[in-house]
């Protein structure tokens, strides 16, 4: 069996945790099938105790800061070389 | 690394390897981690690793390097992994820039600190403390590991902070000013700097009298004494930056780009190399 927890840790192999900790992951035989997913998201697994249900979740896929920053500065950039600095 | 085997991951292959210290030839491969591996940490039963794209820690057996179990997502590339008996703290560039600290058996998060501000490239742990750097703040921050709250911070570095080691009394810290800068312990003040490796320090390691370091431009590890970081040995170029070093008793192991191999020296004075393991 395969146990999902519902903060999204998956463990493959129960031989490596407890029973107690089994009976708070939905066990499955296997995983879903993971959705076709498009640019800019990515798929992220769930996971319900209460509803013994497994299901993947299509996100927004993060955004490094450092190169968000990056893209702002060369954005900048750009426009003080087209257009000159502010007057 | 332990003490019979070297577990290794990178960038392409996105694969680790486990190889035998005594023997090259006998190597172990785990399946595609998914996008490159920027960290691996190793327990008595486990490794440990995480990277970009898949950006979750993977567990797996260390025998065999089956999967045994995945965190959820860090929320975006893990930079750095370290453990000690009974958890897993991960690091690296999420929004927030914090640092995770999971159970080690099903991986399930725990605590997650307050944000650092920037991508976490390093984190060293003792008893008590995690240690962790990285680009923005550029500072240590020494965090509590029970809750991850804040304990001490340093002055700032100069620049991101790429490397750090720790013993029983003090810090060593690296980054792209290209120093080693000495820390104490307790309150993180400075206490002495090395000179200038010739480029971005991206791997310390230590021992019980030296610290190792290897990067950026310069390309060679440079064996400096704890005592006041002057350099006591250095040794030939390795060939591409260096982006790992690891010691054992008798030898250094060192990886990077460009050549890809396992680089194996004897750590006495970096001059005898004993293995290039092409991989």
């Amino acid at each position: 069996m395969i146990y999902v927890f519902e903060g999204g840790s998956i463990v493959y192999d129960g031989s490596t945790i407890s029973d107690e900790q089994k009976t708070k992951a939905v066990a499955v035989e296997q995983l879903p099938e993971k959705p076709e997913i498009p640019a800019g998201k990515e798929a992220i697994i769930r996971a319900n105790k209460a509803e013994e249900r497994v299901w993947w979740e299509l996100v927004d896929k993060h955004k490094d800061p450092e190169v968000e920053q990056l893209k702002q500065v060369v954005a900048d950039l750009t426009e003080f070389v087209l257009f000159g600095g502010i007057e | 690394m332990d003490n019979e085997f070297v577990y290794i991951g990178g960038g392409t292959t996105r694969t680790v390897r486990k190889i035998k210290k005594s023997d090259p030839s006998h190597i172990t491969e785990s399946g595609d981690y998914g996008g490159s591996i920027r960290a691996i940490a190793v327990d008595d039963m486990f490794v440990y690793v995480g990277g970009e794209t898949t950006q979750t820690v993977r567990k797996l057996w260390k025998d065999s390097l089956s999967l045994v179990a995945e965190s959820a997502s860090y929320g975006g590339a893990i930079q750095a992994i370290v453990t000690d008996n009974d958890f897993v703290y991960v690091g690296g560039a999420t929004s927030l820039a914090t640092v995770k600290k999971l159970r080690k058996s099903d991986l399930s998060q725990v605590a997650e600190s307050a944000s650092y501000g920037g991508i976490i490239y390093a984190i060293a742990v003792d008893n008590e403390f995690i240690y962790i750097g990285g680009g923005t703040t550029r500072t240590v921050r020494k965090l509590n590991k029970s809750d991850l709250s804040l304990a001490a911070e340093s002055e700032g570095y100069g620049g991101p902070i790429e490397a750090i080691a720790v013993d029983d009394d003090f810090v060593y810290v690296g980054g792209t000013i290209q120093i080693v800068k000495k820390l104490r312990k307790s309150d993180l003040s400075h206490i002495t700097e090395s000179g200038d490796y010739g480029g971005s320090i991206r791997a310390i390691a230590i021992d019980p009298e030296f610290v190792y370091v290897g990067g950026a431009t310069t390309q060679t590890v440079k064996k400096l004494r704890k005592i006041d970081l002057s350099l006591a040995a250095e040794s030939e170029g390795y060939g591409g930056d260096i982006y790992a070093i690891a010691t054992d008793d008798d030898f250094i192991y060192v990886g990077g780009t460009m050549t890809r191999t396992l680089r194996v020296i004897e750590n006495r004075d970096l001059i005898k190399i004993i293995r290039r393991y092409q991989q």
